[in-house]
């Protein structure tokens, strides 16, 4: 203040700007230690220390229930709405300005939030995520995904007051708060009252009992990539309804027995396996169905992909699932399946495995009627047998061959034909180099890969030059091919656009013709009724020679009156003498006389051309 | 009513001569309905206009447009026609210029069946040339072609915006100098990428940097990818709102130090303490219009003033009315329905950047775990509000 009196000397402001940051990070080290902490927050059985003085800057309900209780050591009790998983985050918050919470706790930490007041948390980052996390129809991923939310550091924190008091006790050791089940049913609780189809929900993601929504599975779909594609393509094939008990050997997994697993798919149909996806495909495959429609041309491309990138990687050729798989799809596909001898030569077993598999179809058959070998099954096991290799080579020579061009535009179908008609040869040939270079794992995957997915891929898997060379061609080929085809499809849409764009020319031109005519006959109009008057005019009047010449001067040579000029000339050339002229031109130039004050210019014509100046107006 | 009487003509005549030519506020009051390229001609009529045109160029800071559709009459495309109509009646100097038109029209890929013209490319220097002329010398043009092109007619902020997946579209949109807002382009090639191109394009180590939009070209060559990660990144780690997506070409400014056919990212960052954004992702499991209207409805709820507002929106060439069960500009018309009054731009490309996150002014909520930005048949929604 003793400055501020004296105004002569200049004032300097230092003004550091990690302060704030600087004294947060120390309290929030405090609190860790337990320095100076003097609160003992109680929240549903757990306990937090901390400054009364942050809580109460940083909240609404602190600042009230501190200010009624100045004890120290005080224990405050939270209302019970509050719960521990929704405080905590919220407490770092107060220490660090950043708010970390993921799908399972938000909803408590909002809760938390209200009910305590907290300032500077804008509720607008809960509306914002909410629906992410809780959309039925299409939820992220269950694996937390921690959200930071940052405040920007206010100024009012340097302004607190280090009035904390010494008070040691207990160890945080109960901090640690595990988001456990019976609070997942707490927000999922909550998740209804927000208006969303009760989902139920289960800790653990891979556990699915069989009277799981499909969104569950789009779950599970999403958290782990590897088994995404294959799944997506599960759920939208209507066919596919497995016995829930299988497991399911995907590429990367070390996979059991073949013949075990078959075993257990006859003996167990209804039992529900943790461990196996398909428990809650079976029973969203129906649903799903209806969906499918719209997600038609994606999903249909990752349908195929999946079981063919399946059948490659997996390299074990006399697995149950895999045939029926491959049947039903090909079944299903309808089209006229596709020989291919290499890719046929990966299962070499097929014959050889059990002979009960057809039956169960049968038995949970939805798409019968779309797979050959289900129509009739009880009767004609052992026609199965035989006929399933073909079958399945046949199916799976259709997986091979229906791979669409990979990445981008989802094609419709007839493209799709259009570029297997054109590849296939290509194809085969790749799959006979892919077999060559022994790719870990399928060509057809690799190409439909995403950019990002591929890079990941290279980095995770060595590969040798041979085999790297051949990816990457492998991907500029598919990436050719769509390229072409967009090309071809837009060179048809242009010669389309063009044709419109003629016919609309050609109308055009027709109408612009009509209107020449038109045009012309109005002319043609204009011109008798100017001639008429002409005559008219001329019949009146009687020009005099000088009167003529004038006239011949000034008219133009499409005026109607051009066609008059010849003879104006003629009367003008004749008469030597004007007096004898005049006085030859007897009748006219009388009238001539007559008129020729009143429109010494523009009316003046002769008279004695009237009769042909019809003639010689008509060629214009 | 103390004038003079003037030498010459009417006494009326003599008081809009005294008024144009001594009062201020008047002189200003007319010229703000005068175009900028008009203002600028003016300004060199006498002082007093001068002193007048400045202060008014200095209100204009609302960013404007111009876009075109539809087949062009002539042989240039049919924003470039419509550009040099359009500059001359626009209220703003722009300073930054962001171009966009689509790849088959404008790199000539459509008009190759055309005997008479065969494969001339629209794309030629010249257009390129005559594009940089109609702009201030000072100006930084950003131009991009990309497959698909999302476009709000000119003129008014609450046009409904068009998805122009076919056909020939482009927009231009213009930003003046704002105050308070910094808005920096960058260019970045295999060579010219490095740490401190970073800093200098004030991407790193810019406590400022609110926005940045990128845009990647010719990203599938080999070593394009990696690139695209290293540029990334940093700003994944930042907090910083980030959209953009592959396109086809970049066409200005022109590459110098790269031959044609090397990948790069062009780009822009916005700085400034009133910059602000917000970002969703409409995941590939978005297909009704439904489900896109809430996701957008999201973006919403990160509550941004509407006012001087734009909305980006970078979607996957495999999405729109194929996706949509055929249904044609349904992401369009859903932003529209739910911002009444934001203008949309943006592009169909062959893959996008973008996520989640919103930036504000007092606080940053992002994803914690940076996992990547790129994705595949999603459309990234965006909308940054400037000051």
């Amino acid at each position: 203040m003793s400055l501020a009196d004296s105004p002569r000397s200049s004032l300097f402001t230092y003004e550091s700007r990690t302060h704030c940051l600087n004294v947060l990070g120390r309290l929030d080290e405090q609190r860790c230690r337990d320095l100076l902490c003097d609160v003992t927050v109680a929240v549903d059985g757990q306990s937090f220390r901390a400054h009364r003085s942050v809580l109460s800057a940083c909240s609404k309900y602190f600042a009230n229930a501190i200010s009624k209780d100045a004890r120290h050591g005080a224990v405050l009790s939270l209302p019970q709405e509050v719960t521990a998983a929704g405080f905590e985050p919220l407490l770092k918050f107060a220490y660090t300005s950043k708010l970390l919470f993921s799908k399972h706790d938000v909803l408590e930490v909002r809760n938390a939030a209200s009910i305590l007041g907290f300032k500077d948390l804008d509720k607008a980052c809960f509306d914002f995520l909410l629906p992410k996390f809780f959309n039925s129809s299409r939820s992220s991923a269950l694996c937390p995904r921690n959200i930071c939310c940052k405040n920007k550091c206010k100024r009012r924190l340097a302004k607190e007051d280090n009035g904390l008091t010494n008070d040691i006790s207990e160890n945080e050791a109960k901090l640690v708060s595990d988001s456990s089940s019976d609070q997942e049913v707490g927000w999922l609780d909550n998740q209804s009252g927000m208006g969303k189809t009760g989902i139920k929900k289960s800790p653990t993601p891979p556990t699915s009992g069989m009277d799981k929504q499909p969104k569950e599975t789009n779950d599970y779909f999403l958290q782990c990539p590897k088994y995404r594609k294959f799944q997506l393509a599960c759920c939208t094939d209507k066919t596919l309804d497995l016995p829930t008990g299988a497991t399911l050997p995907l590429p990367g997994h070390s996979h059991r027995g073949c013949e075990d697993q078959s075993d257990s798919v006859v003996e167990n149909p209804g039992k529900t396996d943790a461990v196996h996806p398909f428990g809650s495909v079976k029973a969203t495959a129906e649903e799903q169905f209806h969906a499918e429609s719209q997600e038609s041309t994606k999903s249909h491309r990752n349908d195929k992909q999946g079981v063919d990138d399946y059948v490659k990687a997996k390299g074990n050729p006399s697995n149950s699932e895999t045939r029926e798989m491959q049947a039903r799809d090909g079944g299903r596909e309808g089209r006229p399946p596709l020989r291919l001898p290499d890719t046929a030569s990966h299962c070499p077993g097929i014959g050889s495995s059990s002979l009960n598999w057809p039956r169960l179809l049968a038995q949970h058959s939805v798409g019968a009627t779309l797979c050959p070998f289900l129509q009739d099954p009880g009767p004609a096991v052992s026609e199965c047998k035989v006929a399933e290799g073909a079958e399945l080579c046949e199916s799976e020579g259709m997986c091979t061959s229906q791979k669409c061009p990979p990445c981008v535009s989802p094609l419709n179908s007839t493209e799709e034909v259009d570029s297997e008609t054109e590849t296939e040869g290509d194809d085969s040939c790749a799959l006979e180099k892919a077999r060559q270079v022994q790719l870990p794992f399928s060509v057809d995957w690799v190409v439909d890969l995403s950019k990002n997915d591929f890079q990941r891929l290279l980095k995770k898997q060595t590969l040798n030059v041979e085999q790297l060379e051949f990816v990457h061609d492998m991907r500029r080929r598919s990436k050719n091919r769509m390229a072409a085809q967009r090309c071809r499809k837009r060179k048809l849409e242009c010669i389309y656009n063009l044709e419109c764009e003629i016919n609309k020319l050609r109308t055009e031109k027709q109408r612009m013709l009509a209107e020449q005519e038109r045009l012309c006959q109005l002319k043609m109009n204009s011109w008798h009724t100017v001639s008429a008057l002409c005559h008219k005019i001329c019949s009146e009047a009687s020009l005099l020679p000088e009167q003529l010449q004038v006239l011949a001067k000034y008219t133009a040579t499409d005026c109607p009156l051009a066609s008059l000029i010849p003879h104006i000339d003629t009367t003008l050339s004749v008469p030597v003498p004007p007096p004898q002229a005049q006085a030859s031109l007897s009748a006219p130039a009388s009238h001539l006389d007559v008129h020729s004050e009143a429109y010494p210019w523009r009316s003046s014509n002769p008279s004695g051309e009237e009769q042909s100046s019809p003639d010689t107006v008509s060629p214009h | 009513m103390d004038l003079s009487p003037g030498s010459s003509g009417t006494p009326r005549d003599d008081k809009a001569e005294y008024i144009l030519s001594n009062v201020a506020e008047v002189v200003e009051r007319i010229l703000t309905f005068v175009p900028t390229k008009s203002l600028l001609r003016i300004a060199s009529v006498c002082r007093l206009w001068r002193n007048c045109a400045r202060r008014v160029l200095r209100t204009q800071q609302r960013l404007t447009w111009v876009s075109a559709f539809g087949p062009s009459l002539t042989d240039v495309h049919v924003l470039c026609g419509r550009l040099a109509e359009e500059v001359e009646k626009v209220f703003l100097l722009p300073k930054t210029v962001l171009a966009m038109v689509d790849s088959n029209a404008f790199n000539g890929q459509a008009y190759c069946y055309r005997q008479n013209k065969a494969k001339k490319s629209r794309h030629s220097p010249d257009t390129v040339e005559e594009l940089n002329q109609l702009f201030p010398r000072n100006c930084d043009i950003m131009g991009i072609s990309a497959p698909g092109i999302v476009l709000t007619p000119s003129g008014s902020h609450s046009g409904a915006p068009v998805e122009h997946q076919e056909g020939e579209a482009g927009y231009a949109l213009m930003f003046p100098s704002i105050e308070g807002v910094n808005i920096r382009s960058f260019h970045f090639c295999k060579k010219t990428f490095s740490q401190t191109a970073l800093q200098e394009a004030g991407l790193v180590d810019n406590p400022d940097l609110r926005v940045v939009l990128l845009f990647v070209y010719e990203a599938y060559k080999s070593g394009g990818a990696r690139f695209l990660n290293h540029v990334l990144e940093p700003l994944a780690k930042s907090k910083v709102l980030i959209a953009g997506g592959i396109v086809e070409s970049v066409f200005s400014p022109p590459r110098r130090c790269c031959g044609q056919g090397a990948y790069g990212v062009l780009g822009v960052a916005l700085s400034g303490p009133r910059v602000q954004g917000a970002s969703v992702l409409l995941e590939q499991d978005v297909t009704s219009p439904k489900d896109a209207e809430a996701t957008i409805q999201r973006l919403k709820a990160a509550g941004l003033p509407e006012r001087n507002t734009l909305g980006f929106m970078f979607a996957c060439v495999g999405r729109g009315h194929n996706y949509y069960d055929n249904m044609g500009n349904v992401e369009a018309d859903a932003f529209r329905k739910v911002f009444p009054s934001t203008p949309l731009f943006g592009l169909f490309g062959n893959g996008e950047i973008g996520c989640d996150r919103i930036v504000k002014g007092d606080y940053t909520l992002c994803n914690g775990d940076t996992e990547s930005l790129q994705h595949a048949f999603t459309t990234v929604m965006t909308l940054v509000h400037l000051g």
